[in-house]
């Protein structure tokens, strides 16, 4: 309910969608490095696995020697060799 | 660029590499995100996590570890701030850097090279010494030299001079003066004159109308050398009762080299048009001339110009071609043949204002960039200069009479 109101808002507002929502947005560079904007919680952190919650659900970054190199606030820069993003199915 | 830029940037601060271990660090550090502590560089250990924190957020970090149940321990520390601080301790060193970073601004505020272009010889020595002594001199302070003020004096100081400017290139100045060319002394025929060499030469031919002939055919002269005396011995028979001075005059012919030299490089700038044509309307009105659209090329080549019969208005409408600047790469062959056609037009000059050209030789020779042409050409031509017998201001060249 309230993400459709936040569609409607930024539909009649023109504003885009991800800021009104707080949507993650990802940026990918080549395959080293993914920007993550409106990250929230990260649940998982190993060399090859990054666990990072968000409001769209968990996001899995996997990939050979992953390392944060700037997290602040909700912005995340994952750097190292990237192999798979993908959402987990989660259980609400 | 960037990746030069961004670690001199965050070094500004200072920052603390922190090991964390013993708890979640995953919820450790999502809550100091949250929180707007800026983390960098977060490493996986097997147990636990190594990090840099900003030097200002590694208190409200130790906060957040000690609620999270964390051991923290501080490995490393870089930035400036430490910088500084290290350096506090060795403080000659620091006094060095100091002393560095202030002689690089306060050198700049000095005159380093002072330089006198267009003189030679003492007038050269003495401009330079009217430079020092007006106080633009090597280490002189740079905002007590005013450079226009200089140049204005120098031309009022040096009545020898028509052109004086002063440049600043940094801590370098120029002193560009022109010197002004001796004005052309007509003699007249009514003055007394000698004729005398005005290159090195070889005579080939003297034919004298007025005076004596000093040298004769085959005799090698100098510049400055007397062809023709002015002076003529009075005889009663062949005994001298006395000397009187005319304007000599007549035709001495001698064979003269001339050197010339000139040096191309292998890589020239040139305007080459794109190949498309572009239009320009120019339109006269009362208040002025208009035009549009501008080219959008630097350098264009004008094609063709029709007039318009607009009401009211004049104007023209110009076909233009777009030039753009490459560099083209020259052959050694081609580089001869434009050093040669050059040459060929200084020999008509030198044909057409001096004289026969009896032989030339001509030497290739490769510079570090281009080709270098040294022609030598032997000429056949007047060498005589009517002069004033009393003075050496010059005069006009012997014609014939």
């Amino acid at each position: 309910m309230d993400r459709q109101i936040g569609r409607v808002v930024a539909k009649g507002l023109s504003l885009p969608e991800e800021a009104v929502l707080k949507l993650p947005v990802l940026t990918l560079y080549g395959q080293e490095e993914v920007v993550m904007e409106n990250a929230k919680v990260l649940l998982t952190y190993t060399g090859e696995l990054l666990r990072v919650r968000t409001s769209d659900g968990i996001l899995l970054v996997e990939g050979e020697g992953l390392t944060i190199e700037h997290w602040k606030e909700h912005t995340m820069v994952v750097k190292g060799k990237l192999q798979k993003l993908c959402w987990e199915e989660e259980t609400r | 660029m960037r990746r030069f830029w961004f670690p001199f940037w965050y070094l500004r601060r200072g920052y603390v590499m922190i090991r964390i271990n013993g708890c979640s660090a995953e919820r450790l550090l999502s809550r100091s995100a949250a929180e707007g502590i800026l983390l960098r560089e977060i490493r996986p250990l097997p147990d636990g996590v190594t990090l840099w924190v900003p030097v200002g957020q590694v208190r409200p970090f130790g906060q957040l570890c000690r609620r999270y149940g964390c051991r923290f321990r501080l490995l490393k520390k870089e930035g400036f701030p430490f910088l500084c601080w290290r350096a506090a301790r060795h403080k000659v060193m620091l006094m060095g850097m100091v002393l560095f970073l202030l002689a690089v601004p306060i050198s700049g505020l000095f005159v380093w090279q002072v330089e006198v272009v267009g003189l030679e010889g003492p007038l050269q020595a003495q401009v330079e010494e009217f430079c020092s002594q007006e106080g633009l001199y090597v280490g002189a302070f740079r905002p007590g030299c005013d450079t226009g003020a200089l140049a204005e004096k120098l031309l009022t100081t040096f009545p020898f001079l028509r052109f004086a400017s002063v440049h600043v290139q940094g801590t370098r100045y120029t002193v560009e003066v022109e010197e002004k060319l001796p004005e052309p002394v007509v003699v007249q025929e009514s003055e007394p004159a000698q004729v005398v060499a005005k290159v090195d030469a070889v005579v080939t031919e003297v034919a004298v109308s007025a005076g004596t002939a000093a040298v004769k055919a085959g005799d090698v002269v100098q510049r400055g050398d007397m062809l023709i005396d002015g002076r003529l011995t009075l005889r009663d028979g062949e005994v001298p009762v006395g000397e009187t001075l005319t304007h000599a005059a007549g035709r001495v012919m001698g064979r003269f080299e001339i050197q010339w030299e000139k040096s191309l490089p292998f890589a020239v700038e040139q305007w080459v048009s794109e190949g498309k044509k572009a239009y320009q309307i120019l339109l006269e009105t009362a208040k002025g001339s208009v035009s549009f659209p501008a080219p959008k090329t630097e350098q264009i080549r004008i094609l063709d110009e029709k007039q318009l019969s607009l009401p009211f208005l004049t104007g023209t409408l110009m076909t233009y071609e777009p030039l753009q600047q490459q560099t083209v790469v020259q052959t050694e062959q081609q580089l001869e043949g434009a050093l040669w056609a050059l040459a060929q037009k200084q020999e008509e000059t030198i044909r057409q204002t001096t004289g026969n050209i009896v032989n030339r030789t001509i030497h290739f020779s490769p510079t570090l960039d281009g080709l270098l042409l040294e022609v030598t050409w032997t000429v056949e031509g007047d060498i005589g200069w009517t002069e004033k017998i009393d003075g050496i201001d010059g005069g006009e060249e012997t014609k014939d009479e």
